[in-house]
């Protein structure tokens, strides 16, 4: 119950902004008057985030009406628990990984990420998901800055590469 | 100048379209047989990379992976009891008791022949459909697509998975997402709250990569290693009888899943169910079904075969995607300038002509690549995801970057891909939050247009025949999907 109102709310914020930003958008809009384009950009925006406001706090009124089901359900999700930590953790990894990208540059972050990642996901031992990340670095960087010519980040390595 | 058929034959057949094709095949079955990698990641996941193709090439690839993976999902199914895709779960019901039984090659060889037969039926009705289809939608102004895109919005009732108002709730999602950046038509800042980064909008393409990929591998980090079917397969060919029951249910699959997927909505994982529940009503002995019936094999991957095909006719002819695949081939197409719908088959014949006939070709090389190579399919279920999943989040990442050389990009990617994680955790459908995207805007302009014509009257929208006719046609369309066509898939 409690994620569900959590994503409730989280629909509800969102639909919120919306039509604050609609609200300023039709006092600047209406100023100018634009030819016949009666919508403008912040009737249909409003009308969006108007329909998001209402489904989410249905979504809301149906989930606390649901309680009874929801807390059988707490009891089948806990199994998984030990998994989730390992999504929790990639997810973690990801994020890391997009800024490391921009401050050390795209070489030396995936040379750091993919054994991390490789290791996370169960390459053992340690020894080989160092290696097999490397290699996959090294033709990541092949493929990608070499035959396709994307001007990745370089961060650190601006200088030498 | 239109070159039809026959052109588009000889575009298809020089050697780097003939070389797109045969990849965009063996990727699809190569996704098809491996459980957790579906052809809406793949394709997601290749899309940037294509921008350094050329369009022919990487639309005959993308299409190749996805009705690829319609030939490559019952390989497992049909061996070990898992589905390579979710529109070939009915397909275990009967294939993996034949594989018991000792008929694993009779499965496999029905699955691949009924899939062929359904590719090739779809390919030329594909054929003589969309250019003519592409004809009548010449005729279309601004109001007829605003009723055409609000028909395609009724493909977030079938894409809910059992919760409309979640699915309601994601589209709704998608569509706001879209508003975000600079209005087009009248050049003010929505939804950026003053930041610069905002002012670009959100690209559909990291959203997709984040949707489809990152939250695929987090989904399926979750899940184990699978054993490789080591038993015998048995005769390939399924003889007398046997063979003739296969191949009427092949017929049967294919219409009903043919006509099924001209409908928004209507993905092969639920045509193939539908097909299933036909051929088992149909039946002279439906007590017989899931006890190893070559039907139950024939029918539903005949289905998913022919529903991936169709829906390449209201992409093709109208713009408008059916499934995620689809709409993913869609954002490939604007990316590369080409605007699907009926101007593709005037300015770009030749392109579209190629991509037809590497359809012809692309069934060809499956049926090859799933009937004499099909022991090399399934030993794929020793490759471990501990190897696969980091690679494919390498090349989310970099995919992601390079569709503007942005982090911002990567970074959106990544919340995308917990986003997207966290629906498939929470039963939050996640397709109508990409059809939000790349629908939201095409509404919103042809209806701004519309009103733009008529100075203001809704009244344009319900006094012109083909726009009227849609929009009854939607009404119609969303009792049917919810009351009839999704009654049986919730009961199976």
């Amino acid at each position: 119950m409690y994620r569900g109102l959590v994503e409730s709310l989280a629909v509800i914020f969102l639909s919120l902004l919306g039509i604050a930003d609609a609200w300023r958008l039709s006092n600047l809009v209406r100023a100018g008057g634009t030819f016949h384009d009666v919508i403008g950009p912040d009737r249909y925006l409003g009308f969006i985030s108007a329909g998001l406001l209402i489904c989410g706090m249905w979504n809301l009124v149906a989930g606390l009406k649901s309680r009874k089901s929801s807390q059988r359900k707490r009891v089948e999700e806990e199994v998984s628990k030990v998994n989730v930590n390992l999504v929790i953790l990639v997810a973690f990894l990801l994020v890391v990984y997009t800024f490391a990208i921009q401050i050390l540059g795209y070489l030396p972050a995936t040379s750091i990420f993919f054994p991390i990642i490789y290791f996370i996901f169960g390459v053992r031992p340690l020894p080989k998901s160092i290696i097999v990340g490397l290699v996959t670095t090294a033709l990541f960087y092949a493929i990608f800055a070499y035959f396709a010519e994307m001007p990745l980040p370089k961060g650190l390595l601006e200088n030498i590469l | 100048m239109d070159s039809g058929l026959l052109g588009g034959f000889l575009g298809a057949l020089n050697f780097t379209n003939l070389m797109y094709c045969f990849v965009g095949c063996v990727l699809g079955t190569f996704v098809g047989v491996l459980p957790g990698l579906g052809p809406a990641a793949t394709s997601a996941i290749l899309l940037p990379l294509t921008s350094y193709m050329p369009p022919s090439g990487a639309i005959i690839m993308l299409a190749g992976i996805y009705y690829g993976a319609m030939y490559g999902g019952s390989t497992t199914s049909i061996l070990v009891n898992v589905p390579g895709e979710a529109s070939s779960v009915p397909t275990c019901l009967d294939g993996f008791q034949m594989t018991k039984q000792g008929r694993a090659g009779e499965a496999l060889a029905i699955a691949a022949i009924g899939s062929f037969i359904a590719g090739t039926f779809g390919t030329i009705v594909l054929s003589f459909m969309a250019p003519a289809l592409a004809r009548v939608a010449l005729k279309f102004g601004p109001p007829e697509y605003f009723a055409l895109v609000l028909f395609s919005l009724t493909a977030l009732v079938g894409f809910s998975e059992g919760s409309l108002l979640k699915g309601l709730i994601a589209g709704g999602i998608g569509m706001f997402l879209a508003c975000v950046g600079i209005d087009p038509l009248s050049g003010k800042q929505r939804l950026t709250f003053g930041s610069v980064t905002f002012t670009g909008g959100m690209d559909v393409i990291p959203v997709l990569m984040g949707l489809f990929g990152v939250a695929e591998v987090l989904t399926s980090a979750e899940e184990g290693i699978l054993h490789l079917y080591e038993g015998a397969l048995g005769h390939l060919i399924p003889r007398g009888r046997e063979l003739v029951k296969g191949l009427y249910a092949s017929v049967r699959g294919t219409i009903s899943g043919f006509v099924l997927g001209l409908l928004p909505g209507m993905i092969p994982a639920v045509t193939s169910f539908l097909a299933y529940d036909i051929e088992k009503r149909l039946s002279k002995y439906p007590e017989k079904f899931g006890t190893g019936c070559i039907e139950g094999v024939a029918a539903p991957e005949a289905a998913n075969n022919a529903t991936s095909q169709a829906g390449f006719i209201p992409l093709m002819a109208l713009g408008i995607p059916t499934s995620p695949t689809l709409a993913i081939i869609l954002a490939a197409l604007m990316m590369y300038g080409l605007q699907p719908g009926p101007f593709l088959f005037l300015h770009h014949s030749d392109f579209a002509w190629a991509v037809i006939a590497s359809m012809y070709i692309g069934n060809v090389i499956l049926l090859i690549l799933n009937l004499p190579l099909v022991g090399l399919w399934a030993r794929l279920c020793l490759v471990p995801y501990r190897y696969i999943g980091p690679i494919v989040l390498g090349v989310c990442m970099v995919g992601a970057f390079s569709v503007r050389n942005s982090l911002f990009d990567v970074i959106t990617c990544v919340g995308f891909g917990i986003l997207g994680y966290l629906m498939k955790k929470r039963h939050w459908p996640s397709t109508p939050l990409i059809l939000g995207v790349i629908l939201g805007p095409m509404l919103e302009q042809s209806l701004r247009q519309s009103l733009e014509l008529s100075g203001g009257s809704p009244a344009i929208l319900l006094t012109r025949p083909i726009s009227v006719t849609l929009i009854i046609l939607t009404a119609v369309l969303l009792v049917f999907i919810r009351k009839v066509l999704y009654k049986p898939q919730l009961d199976g």
